[in-house]
């Protein structure tokens, strides 16, 4: 169903406007349907940032040790790449063994879930003059440089930002490049009697929606209202500042359009669709990522662990277990849907945390907080697949080939995704601050 | 003995709690620089006999005519005709804007357009900066400019006790050179507050000074600290040397990530800086002046803050009324301070400079009267509109530059029309700051400030982006102002014995701080008429504040 607001509104401008001074605004504004943004040819290439709060374990997921008593419980499977081998609860993932490649010698320095949040995000250790930003940000904002689109260009699934703002945010870049947030409640199973349970976890985008209790009707005459006194304005003032913040506020309003809010609304995929993805916030999460990505988002992040759901000092296996199953489900169902559509060769996921678990179990059955020697994956465009970079000792408690810092780790990922990790943007006091600082690894990039 | 009184107020204040420091001020009083000995002194009030005197006109006044001057000569060499003087309501919302950060009543609207007096904008100008509102602008204006842009937000505690520090120096008018001294000098520990300042630059020598030749003496010095500056002929060393006198105060036991209630700053005697990737130690030399004399009897950055702030530093004076003036012009007089060189001829912005700092410098640093100086131009009272094609060079400030409206200045514009607040609001994607709570301070203002806070750059550019805009026409914070049921002034406009016509009014004077013309007045009148039951006519009276408030002309100051 078409939204009577941007009908009107569109006839509005034609009447109101004519070929005055918003004549080419107006020109590149109209025109902007969904269906054309997604086919775009300028804007192909994209990133999906998996983020696995609390700091994944590497052991029980994709630097498994068997026959040590650090491998804890879980068995290895093989996936389809030769010598590469996953947790048996990735079965999804090992069908797409040949396009990921897992860095298994990733260390850094910092093992406080805060620090290690701000310097594996930034590349940087925090505290420092320059807000840096995050590299989430600072990718969207080189791959969305050229495309105009009604979309935002950083989508963010229910990140869990408290742990360290500064991290999740486009520092010194400002706050147009914040990504937009998608929030939402999750299936929660078991509440209250009479209360319909939703089978799936509703997302939503922050203030993409008309305000509660404003109808379509009151929304036609706000614009009607807005338009006239931008026109009168903007007839007597001119100021480029002016011109942009009624250029802003049109795209604004094209983002609302049905068809762009369209691209938020999973309920139009099918139920055994969204059943693969799995019910909850990372696996509807994922299916959003793929309908962003179809749809020419250049940035997309799904979390998965809300709160730090991956620090697993006690429990450890059942929880990694439950956390598998979900991140299987979602990860994998999207490898396979984004290679279906021909979008994975364009398309470079990355999977990571703030750091890795200890490869020796506590006394809780869990694993505590591990910076020295942990995994990352990279999987998909751009990407050389069905590899595993670099090695642990036997026990897993150190590096021994191949070390990798973070920022190589960062502009590995730039370089997969065809932005040269050097690009400078300008800090306060025109200081150039490169997007990342390290060496990319020619033997993960195809 | 005029040296034991000082000391002992030094003492008695409490500014400096350590010997060296206490001794530095002795030498100061020595050789009677009146800096430091007026220490924590607000600008008296002057009491001559010509001040006095009803007739006689205050030494702003001279001071702004002098400035337009100057301006009307370069008007004319570059065959300009400076646009016409803003109407009343357009200069009432600017100097609100500009001096205490929010948008006047629809009230204040009223009384101002119906005041009969001819000097009613100067009236005006004493008003506002008079009023509590001009201080907490100042000391927001001043904790964004010190602070680097997007700030650990982890240090909203740290933040919200610097603003409260300068508000209070802001609201006693304390001197400017004071004002800067006390925030360079501090020991943190129970002075809460400016130790920010440092600490937000990691007690890093070469962070402080890069930061403190650009606040203080208006030379950007960033690009000297790997090479020599690529186009005016400050030194590598010269940058060195400047850092080294923030080279001996350090931060004791502060570990990051605690509590730091306390956090303490000392002045030590060893600490050095060596140019990068050399061994070389560079001593403290001031900018373009001499190597600080071996003394080890007084820290080096209180030698550093005597020499900064004294008042022949014609780069501190300077780089104050630049500032001033960027702040209420929306640009400074002139871009840096990097290549002004005294011995070649000056231009006429170059000449306002010099002449106002003379000026704020012979006022003994008296703020207040630079803005009363300022605002007082008729250059500060001209329209933003202009005829013509291009606009005149903005150098020339023959139109006034519009600003689009700061995070806070936008977030307090709205409160103004709010229903009172009362819990913070829940935002989707982030807890709401629960700190900022804690601290007074009101947690919706923190968590929309970051949210719109723009990137560093210039102050007349608009640099939102889509999510921002949104938030604006979507968002809690417009959804609450708005609110048919809620909004205080949608319910006092209600009111039976008004007219439509006089709504429409009301919404414009609160909103656009004008009254509507005659075809404005119409079609919000309709609108407003299109309802039939008294909620539906509420609804339409939300719509059109709806409409005003997320206008091009309410996002800025121009």
């Amino acid at each position: 169903m078409l939204n009577p607001l941007w009908h009107f509104d569109r006839r509005e401008m034609f009447r109101h406007l004519g070929m005055g001074l918003m004549g080419s605004t107006c020109a590149s504004w109209l025109p902007a349907l969904a269906d054309q943004v997604a086919s775009d040819p300028r804007r192909k290439r994209h990133c999906i940032l998996l983020w696995m709060s609390g700091g994944p374990t590497q052991t029980d997921t994709f630097d498994m040790k068997p026959g040590h008593n650090n491998g804890g419980e879980f068995k290895e499977i093989a996936t389809r790449a030769p010598g590469l081998r996953f947790s048996e609860h990735l079965p999804k993932l090992a069908e797409h063994g040949e396009r990921i490649a897992v860095i298994r010698s990733l260390t850094t320095k910092e093992g406080d879930h805060e620090r290690g949040t701000h310097l594996v995000r930034t590349g940087q250790p925090p505290m420092g003059a320059v807000a840096y930003p995050s590299i989430a940000c600072s990718l969207a904002k080189e791959l969305g440089a050229t495309a105009e689109s009604a979309l935002p260009n950083y989508v963010s699934v229910a990140p869990t930002q408290q742990i360290s703002p500064a991290a999740f945010g486009p520092g010194f870049l400002g706050a147009s490049y914040s990504p937009a947030l998608v929030g939402g409640a999750g299936a929660a199973p078991g509440v209250l009697p009479g209360v319909v349970t939703p089978k799936y976890a509703a997302l939503k985008l922050d203030d993409l929606e008309l305000p509660a209790g404003v109808g379509e009707a009151q929304a036609m005459r706000r614009m009607k209202l807005w338009n006239a006194m931008e026109r009168r304005f903007l007839d007597d003032h001119s100021a480029a500042s002016f011109n942009a913040h009624n250029a802003l506020y049109r795209k604004a309003a094209d983002m609302m359009r049905p068809e762009v809010r369209a691209a938020f609304d999973l309920s139009q995929e099918e139920d055994a669709v969204r059943e693969k993805y799995g019910p909850g916030m990372f696996g509807q999460g994922c299916l959003l990522a793929r309908r962003l990505v179809e749809r020419g988002v250049p940035f997309v992040e799904v979390s998965l662990g809300a709160g730090l759901g991956w620090d697993t000092h006690a429990d450890n296996f059942n929880l990694v277990k439950k956390l598998s199953e979900e991140l299987d489900a979602g990860w994998g169902t999207l490898m396979t849907e984004l290679s279906e559509r021909g979008l994975l060769d364009d398309t470079t996921i990355v999977w990571m945390g703030e750091f890795g678990r200890t490869p020796v179990i506590n006394s809780m059955g869990g694993r505590d907080h591990f910076p020295n020697a942990w995994s990352c994956v990279l999987a998909g465009g751009g990407i050389k697949g069905g590899q595993a970079y670099g090695r642990t000792s036997d026990d897993g408690m150190k590096v021994e080939e191949k070390p990798v810092a973070i920022g190589d780790v960062l502009a590995t990922l730039c370089e997969a995704l065809g932005v040269p990790p050097d690009t400078e943007n300008m800090a306060m006091g025109e200081r150039p601050i490169k997007i990342a600082e390290g060496t990319p690894i020619a033997e993960l990039l195809a | 003995m005029r040296w034991l009184v000082v000391v002992h107020r030094i003492l008695s204040r409490r500014l400096l709690v350590h010997a060296p420091l206490v001794l530095a001020m002795l030498a100061a009083v020595a050789w009677a620089s009146p800096v430091l000995a007026d220490t924590s002194e607000p600008v008296q009030k002057s009491t001559t006999a010509a001040d006095a005197a009803p007739a006689a006109e205050p030494p702003s006044a001279a001071m702004a005519r002098r400035i337009d001057e100057l301006l009307a000569q370069g008007q004319a060499a570059a065959g300009v005709t400076p646009a016409p003087l803003a109407d009343d309501a357009e200069f009432l919302r600017r100097a609100s804007l500009d001096l205490t950060g929010v948008v006047p009543r629809a009230s204040e609207v009223r009384e101002f357009l119906a005041d009969e007096d001819p000097a009613k904008r100067q009236a005006l100008i004493d008003r506002l900066l008079a009023s509590s509102s001009h201080p907490t602008h100042m000391a927001t204006t001043w904790r964004n400019r010190i602070l680097p842009t997007g700030a650990d937000p982890s240090r909203a505690r740290e933040a919200a006790a610097l603003q409260k520090w300068l508000r209070t120096r802001f609201a006693r008018n304390l001197r400017y050179d004071n004002l800067v001294g006390s925030l360079l000098l501090t020991n943190g520990g129970d002075e809460l507050g400016p130790a920010l300042y440092y600490q937000s630059h990691d007690v890093a020598p070469e962070k402080v000074a890069a930061s403190a030749a650009e606040l203080f003496l208006g030379v950007k010095l960033q690009c000297a600290q790997c090479h020599d500056h690529p186009f005016a002929d400050w030194s590598q060393r010269e940058f060195w040397g400047l850092a080294a006198f923030f080279a001996r105060t350090k931060s004791p036991g502060n570990t990051p990530g605690m509590m730091q209630a306390s956090y303490k700053l000392v002045d030590v005697d060893r600490g050095d800086v060596t140019l990068p990737e050399s061994e070389e130690v560079v001593p403290p030399k001031y900018p373009r002046g001499d190597e600080l004399a071996a003394d080890d009897s007084a820290s080096r950055r209180s030698q550093l803050v005597l020499w900064l702030t004294s008042r022949d530093n014609r780069y501190f004076s300077r780089a104050a009324v630049n500032w001033a003036w960027g702040h209420l012009f929306g640009e400074g007089l002139v871009e840096t301070l990097d290549e002004l060189d005294d011995s070649a001829e000056m231009t006429t912005n170059e000449q306002i400079l010099d002449e106002l700092a003379d000026h704020f410098v012979a006022s003994k640093f008296d703020l207040q009267q630079l803005w009363r100086t300022l605002a007082n131009t008729r250059a500060y009272q001209l329209s933003s509109r202009f005829d013509g094609e291009k606009p005149p060079a903005p150098a020339l400030f023959a139109v006034m530059l519009p600003k689009p409206l700061t995070p806070e200045q936008l977030y307090d514009s709205f409160m103004r029309l709010a229903p009172p607040t009362e819990a913070p609001y829940g935002w989707n994607g982030a807890a709401a700051n629960n700190m900022a709570a804690m601290l007074d301070e009101d947690p919706n203002r923190v968590e929309f400030v970051r949210r719109m806070r723009p990137p560093p750059g210039e102050p007349t550019e608009y640099r939102a982006g889509t999510l921002q805009a949104l938030m604006l026409m979507n968002g809690q914070t417009t959804a609450r102002v708005t609110a048919p049921q809620e909004s205080r002034l949608l319910g006092a406009i209600d009111a039976p014995f008004l007219s439509d016509a006089e709504r429409v009014d009301a919404l414009f004077l609160a909103t656009l701080s004008r009254l509507p013309s005659p075809e404005e007045r119409t079609l919000f009148a309709e609108a407003i008429a299109e309802g039939s039951t008294p909620a539906e006519r509420r609804q339409a009276l939300s719509d059109s504040f709806w409409a005003l408030l997320n206008s091009t002309e309410f996002a800025f100051n121009h």
